[in-house]
């Protein structure tokens, strides 16, 4: 029974990641240079950080990102959103786990943009076999510390909804919270 | 804002002046003056590095002088004594693949660059 309860969260979970996935690209925003995006499906890992542990957070992720792979893109798509997906999500979480007391959701979620830069480009280093490509670092750093922040307060609103709601545990959420 | 917000906000702030930087960085060596005497390569400047405008006099033999000036980006021909002033009257090049020659006094300036021209190619 918990079990099945488990893996039903996991797949909506999924699923509301998807659907901002997709909502993102009908979206009208403007393309300041490439590889930058808004990225709203991490509001789903973010407030997934304080309802699953870890081993579920990477099937949320992992699959997340092969199905979202299958609406738009392709392997090697699913490459660079996986690496950085996973990426972030372990600075993501070691940051609310670990370093709540000083971080607030804002820059949990403005840090794991970063990770998950840094991870896409350490793929396209790879494919293109040339590190100069970290030189485009800062640019995609200052648009990820924009985007995360409001991806993060989204998710923080989020949250909140959901302790008043009794759908999470106050007592995990409350620290980032404050 | 906590502890980490505000070390966070800082290392972003210096991030963007450091991408700020970045996009405001002189075009490197995309664009090189070759300036050649009967022929031969006297002098190559790269027109990309140019901090601030100069100006110097190319000898081109007995009597003959080129004054040439450059500035980020063009170059040009400033006087000569030349008798036709052709170069003179050209001014500033600045595109890949443009020239300056002072028939006279055997002088060309050439301009090359990383990047194609934008045209295919120039016919004087």
């Amino acid at each position: 029974m918990n079990q099945a309860k488990n893996l039903a969260q996991i797949a909506i979970m999924v699923a509301l990641a998807l659907v901002l996935h997709v909502m993102e690209r009908l979206l009208p925003v403007p393309q300041v240079a490439p590889g930058i995006k808004l990225g709203l499906a991490n509001v789903v890992t973010l407030v997934a950080l304080f309802v699953l542990n870890f081993r579920q957070l990477v099937m949320l992720v992992v699959v997340r990102t092969l199905l979202a792979s299958f609406f738009g893109g392709g392997v090697s798509e699913f490459l660079f959103s996986v690496t950085g997906g996973l990426l972030s999500l372990l600075v993501m979480y070691f940051a609310a786990h670990r370093l709540a007391r000083y971080f607030s959701l804002a820059s949990i979620s403005v840090l794991g943009a970063i990770a998950h830069n840094l991870g896409q480009l350490l793929i396209a280093a790879l494919v293109v076999e040339t590190f100069g490509i970290f030189t485009y670092l800062p640019v995609l750093m200052v648009s990820a510390a924009v985007t995360g922040a409001v991806v993060g307060n989204t998710a923080k609103a989020v949250l909140l909804h959901l302790v008043k709601a009794g759908r999470v545990s106050a007592a995990g959420a409350l620290k980032i919270l404050i | 804002m906590k502890l980490g917000d505000k070390v966070l906000l800082a290392t972003m702030l210096i991030f963007a002046v450091a991408a700020v930087l970045w996009w405001l960085r002189p075009a490197s060596s995309d664009l090189v003056a070759e300036i050649k005497l009967n022929g031969r390569v006297v002098k190559t400047i790269d027109l990309g590095r140019v901090q601030k405008p100069s100006e110097f006099t190319v000898q081109a033999g007995a009597g003959k002088y080129n004054v040439v000036r450059v500035e980020r980006g063009r170059i040009r021909v400033v006087t000569a004594n030349c008798p036709n002033q052709v170069d003179v009257k050209q001014g500033w090049i600045s595109a890949p693949g443009q020239t300056i020659v002072c028939l006279p006094h055997r002088l060309v300036i050439t301009l090359r660059g990383r990047s194609e021209p934008s045209v295919d190619d120039i016919v004087r």
